[in-house]
């Protein structure tokens, strides 16, 4: 057991602190910074910053470096997301390729892929979106409808996802369809990738009960592609999915930890600017027990990032232990926003930049909301955890 | 960086685990809960395997301080629901060291000669001085398996030695065979672990029983330090003991049948199963940093504690409580081990700080000390996190 990081470690994190100081945007995170109205401006922003990312040296900084990565290892990865997380940095446009596709690519890409599609995405060139829920398949994912055919020497796609964050913004899409209807159903799927220039995709904007809109439907309508850009093999497309879904639920952690801190953080600032019954709420005991619990598992989720990234470095992946952690924080932030509309009483109803809390702790009420549904359901993720883990029957 | 356990940690868990699950077993348990006195067995038993003085709170041991060696014992003495005082021992031999008055006491006890228990509580114990020493009147708590100990290591107030009541404390080492204090039956809910209060009444301390010292806020840190210690690994017993109670439950449901099928089968079940999964791997996760942060003497290491103790406090007490309900009517009955381990749970939850003493240890420094800065900004781009 030893949960210190070492002098060069150290140094590293450093240099990423200085870094982030000096290249985030000017009041950035910050009521001062203005947010165009219209979304492609707001995608620019973005991009740009993916491309800085590229620039200073922190993207991709545990792949390798034939790839365009930094090659160091998941730890100096960590370092930058927490260091990130402390500074509330931009994630970037890129969130679904760089840790979802790139990892997947990584894992089970030919090396024609690897080069043809990983330098670009870390460049900020080609951003992702990611094609695997539809509407009749969310939790039973491999109940997935659309379907790919081969005519000719090519991969006719037809069928709707959903839920497909950033795909208004992507260049590309990594999409399951279904290649065989007479094997069972996890045994017929495949994996594609799809340009969204391609004729017959249809972009639809969803917006989400925060008022976001971040995620979209996509239609595919005869959509043609080349025979290469299948991965990990036809009908091989569940194994896959599943690795990619690993990597959705284990990693991020301590950065997101940091982000969770920082939120926290507000709270207490928001609870001792409040009075009830003419006490401070930040004095009074049932408010700090409640505080003080949600502060603990906060640290608690710190705990098991360090448990999760030790795994990662020893045995090089995730098992279902992922599930539990993303059980735990979806949870927990869903409990934060709770307790945060808890702590503003009948202040609650009110967002405006006037009001107290500036609509921040809402936010988290309402955005955690999701949290508990994508990436797999909490109940998909008990499920998981009753079979695989403590071996209950299906 | 790494945070896990290594071969030897593993191992030392595993011969542990193997002894107590042959040693310790829940005949053992039930036998001693009708009859509640210290097996020699055991206590030699863990004296042969060096357990008893496994801490050394000045970092002089084989593997410094030693306290993740302890935590894993301790949730094997809570898995299977140790009765001895193997957690008084640990805790109170570590505080023992540190004065070398004591070391003749401290050999004995690491030897297997005497068992050794702690008065956690001191309600209004005082020492008045006398020609020869001390005389000590008054009533101690929270006693575990006092009856039967050799030696209690209790606070008690020297008057007059300290600006404040609290300075006064002084640490002394009493003998539970006088005739100058009655041991009583405290009647703990559980019956695995039995406590005791404890009246003194006249009762005289040799200057060579004193601790490290008289009063001067001396005996209030040794025991602050041997609380904190004891929270703990009383937080990692917790863990051994909701880890038991679900992996025996879940167990249960593959084999109990209805409606036709095994009821580990059905989601309800299924889900409260992997709830109780998440607390304990959340409790041993806050318990294992704990312990690492007090071995490196990391500046976190009292928060990290209170995090850990209310933490598994009323994750102990969910679990435990749930393994009951998963059981169904069979369950409820006293036949069933269940409510072994919520008994357990619970006395383990309310002593040595329940989880609001600890919260509130932790709303001091999460809500006071925590320095303002600016509020953080509504317009602030969201991104759909993945």
């Amino acid at each position: 057991m030893d949960l210190a990081f070492n002098e060069k470690q150290e140094e590293y994190r450093q240099q990423a602190r200085e870094w982030l100081i000096n290249n985030i945007p000017e009041g950035w995170g910050t009521p001062v910074f203005e947010w165009p109205d219209d979304e492609a401006e707001r995608g620019k922003i973005l991009r740009n910053w993916d491309r800085k990312l590229y620039e200073g040296g922190y993207a991709g900084i545990s792949w390798p470096k034939e790839y365009g990565g930094q090659g160091l290892t998941h730890v100096e990865e960590i370092i930058y997301d927490e260091e990130a997380g402390k500074l509330n940095a931009p994630g970037g446009i890129n969130v679904i390729g760089k840790l979802l596709f790139a990892p997947t690519l990584l894992l089970f890409g030919t090396e024609e892929q690897k080069q043809r599609f990983l330098p670009p995405l870390l460049k900020g060139d080609e951003v992702w979106c990611q094609g695997f829920s539809e509407p009749n398949a969310g939790s039973d994912l491999a109940a997935i409808q659309t379907r790919a055919e081969l005519v000719g020497d090519r991969w006719v796609i037809n069928g709707q996802k959903v839920w497909t964050s950033f795909a208004h913004h992507a260049e590309w899409c990594f999409m399951l369809a279904r290649t065989d209807h007479d094997l069972p159903k996890h045994k017929g799927i495949t994996l594609f990738l799809v340009p969204m220039n391609s004729e017959g995709i249809t972009v639809r904007p969803l917006v989400q009960i925060n008022g976001n809109r971040d995620f979209n439907e996509v239609f595919f309508d005869h959509v043609s592609i080349p025979q290469e850009n299948v991965v990990g093999g036809v009908n091989n497309g569940w194994n896959v999915a599943m690795g990619t879904l690993g990597f959705e639920r284990g990693t991020l952690a301590l950065g997101r930890q940091v982000r969770f801190q920082n939120e926290f953080n507000t709270l207490v600032q928001i609870s001792k600017s409040l009075n009830k019954n003419g006490e401070n709420i930040s004095q009074n005991s049932y408010y700090r027990q409640k505080l003080a619990e949600l502060f603990a598992e906060i640290r608690i989720l710190r705990y098991h990032g360090l448990k999760t990234i030790s795994q990662l470095l020893n045995e090089g992946k995730l098992g279902p232990e992922a599930s539990l952690q993303k059980l735990f924080w979806s949870t927990m932030h869903l409990n934060m926003g709770k307790l945060g509309l808890e702590v503003l009483g009948e202040e609650g109803p009110y967002i405006g930049k006037e009001t107290v809390g500036r609509g921040v702790l809402q936010e988290i009420d309402l955005g955690s909301r999701g949290e508990t549904i994508y990436a797999g359901t909490s109940q998909i993720q008990k499920n998981i955890i009753a079979e695989r883990v403590l071996g209950m029957p299906r | 960086m790494f945070f896990g356990l290594n071969d030897e940690e593993k191992m030392l868990r595993k011969s542990v685990r193997d002894m107590f699950k042959n040693k310790n077993t829940i005949e053992h348990v039930r036998s001693f809960m009708e009859d509640q006195t210290i097996s020699q067995d055991m206590q030699k038993l863990l004296s042969d395997q060096g357990l008893l003085g496994i801490i050394d709170l000045d970092g002089s041991g084989e593997d410094g301080k030693g306290i993740v060696n302890a935590i894993l014992v301790a949730q094997e003495a809570g898995r299977h629901l140790l009765t001895y005082p193997l957690l008084e021992t640990m805790v109170g031999v570590s505080a023992l060291k540190t004065c070398s008055n004591h070391s003749s006491l401290v050999n004995e006890i690491e030897n297997g000669k005497k068992s050794l228990t702690i008065a956690w509580v001191n309600i209004d114990a005082k020492a008045r001085k006398t020609d020869h020493g001390y005389s000590l009147d008054g009533t101690l708590r929270e006693v575990p398996f006092a009856k039967d100990a050799d030696v209690i290591l209790a606070n008690v107030r020297v008057l007059g030695k300290g600006r404040t009541p609290d300075e006064e404390e002084t640490l002394v080492v009493i003998n539970p065979k006088s005739t100058n204090l009655v041991i009583r039956d405290a009647n703990s809910i559980d019956l695995t672990y039995p406590l005791y209060d404890i009246s003194l009444l006249n009762y005289h301390l040799d200057e060579s029983a004193i601790v490290k010292g008289v009063g001067m806020g001396r005996g209030k840190y040794l025991m602050d330090q041997m609380r904190k210690l004891g929270a703990l690994l009383l937080s990692a017993e917790l863990v051994g003991c909701a880890e038991r109670a679900l992996y025996d439950t879940v167990e249960y449901t593959k084999q109990r049948t209805q409606f036709g099928k095994v009821i580990g089968s059905f989601q309800a079940m299924k889900h409260m199963a992997a709830d109780m999964y998440l607390k304990v791997e959340s409790g041993k996760a806050a318990v294992e940093y704990a312990a690492w942060a007090l071995d490196s003497d990391n500046e976190e290491a009292d928060l990290a504690i209170s995090i850990a103790k209310s933490y598994t406090s009323n994750a102990g007490i969910q679990v435990c409580g749930d393994a009951i309900q998963m059981h169904g009517g069979i369950g409820f009955t006293w036949e069933n081990d269940m409510h072994l381990f919520f008994k357990r749970a619970r006395r383990s939850a309310a002593v040595l700080g329940d989880s609001y003493f600890h919260h509130e240890n932790i709303a001091k420094v999460a809500i006071d000390e925590f320095e303002d800065r600016p509020v953080a900004r509504k317009n602030a781009v969201k991104l759909v996190e993945v």
